[in-house]
């Protein structure tokens, strides 16, 4: 399945869900502003890159993870996908577009504004940064929500990283069978994959 | 056609061309460019080919008269001036957007 997560610039709180959803930022504590800048792609989008999708990974139930941006318009991203998904005959079931803008608060807007529509970067930055880290928990909850409604994940997805971070090659796991197959038939022996570049 | 306020992005079906090609419309105020990205960068995630779909722009909503036959549509009072401006814009560039069916028709046929 494809998880695509779109908010107004996919530049912050997009970025920072799909960094949450793949284990890059931590679910039980608000990552420090340096652990926020140092996700790729955050505060990075320009305009003339709206509407690309962006891989950012393949989660542990082997969800690949997007983001993009579709300015004020979800239903237009929406409406398109599904048409052409339609067309070329994807199931439904294949992909589940989330839209993150609503727990983006005025911080992170204002901020985002400095920064992205008039390149303010040095102002801008810390004030998105800061609405980032107070929107936070709310993220990491709609992520949550996500994985719960996407499913694979094996039983509580909350613990699930703290559990498999405990092998020796990256990730246990004891749910799986004995040839080291996983509950979805991936095998469980590399950390995820991270690339961010424009598919 | 009757396209909704809030079905901006809708792909709709036109039905089938006389070589069996799918024909759809899809139409979206502004944010054309972002349009183009996302259709590709959609093609691209699902590996889907270049030639499995054609994408055109009409430039309809480069006429000024309609426009302003879109515009004057929003006003229940002023609709049928609305209709008219819009039906005689289209009239207006009726020969370049047959112009450009015959284009892109013809376009279709020398794919490999």
């Amino acid at each position: 399945m494809k998880i695509i997560y779109h908010c107004y610039g996919g530049a912050h709180s997009s970025v920072i869900a799909a960094a949450i959803h793949l284990g890059l930022l931590p679910e039980n504590r608000v990552p420090t502003r340096e652990e926020i800048c140092a996700v790729p792609l955050y505060d990075r989008q320009g305009a003339d890159e709206h509407g690309h999708f962006f891989f950012m990974g393949k989660d542990q139930a082997g969800h690949e993870v997007y983001l993009t941006a579709r300015r004020s318009r979800p239903e237009v991203l929406e409406n398109i996908f599904t048409g052409l998904a339609g067309i070329f005959g994807i199931s439904s079931a294949d992909y589940y577009l989330v839209n993150v803008m609503g727990k983006v608060n005025l911080t992170m807007k204002l901020g985002g504004f400095l920064s992205r529509r008039w390149g303010v970067t040095r102002v801008g930055r810390p004030i998105v940064t800061v609405g980032t880290q107070a929107a936070y928990f709310q993220i990491v909850k709609l992520v949550q929500r996500v994985k719960s409604e996407v499913g694979g994940y094996g039983e509580n997805p909350v613990f699930q990283r703290k559990h498999f971070s405990t092998c020796r090659s990256g990730r246990d796991d004891s749910h799986g069978t004995p040839d080291g197959r996983g509950e979805t038939g991936q095998k469980y022996l590399e950390p995820a994959v991270f690339e961010y570049q424009k598919k | 056609m009757n396209i909704k306020k809030n079905d901006p992005g809708k792909v709709l079906s036109l039905g089938k061309d006389a070589r069996g090609n799918d024909v759809y419309a899809l139409s979206v105020k502004g944010e054309r460019g972002m349009v183009y990205r996302l259709v590709e960068s959609f093609l691209n995630m699902y590996g889907i080919g270049e030639n499995e779909l054609s994408f055109v722009d009409s430039g309809a909503g480069d006429s000024f008269y309609l426009l302003a036959g879109l515009y004057c549509c929003r006003f229940p009072l002023l609709v049928p001036l609305g209709r008219y401006l819009i039906s005689t814009g289209l009239k207006k560039h009726y020969g370049r957007l047959s112009q450009l069916t015959v284009d892109v028709q013809s376009r279709l046929v020398n794919l490999p």
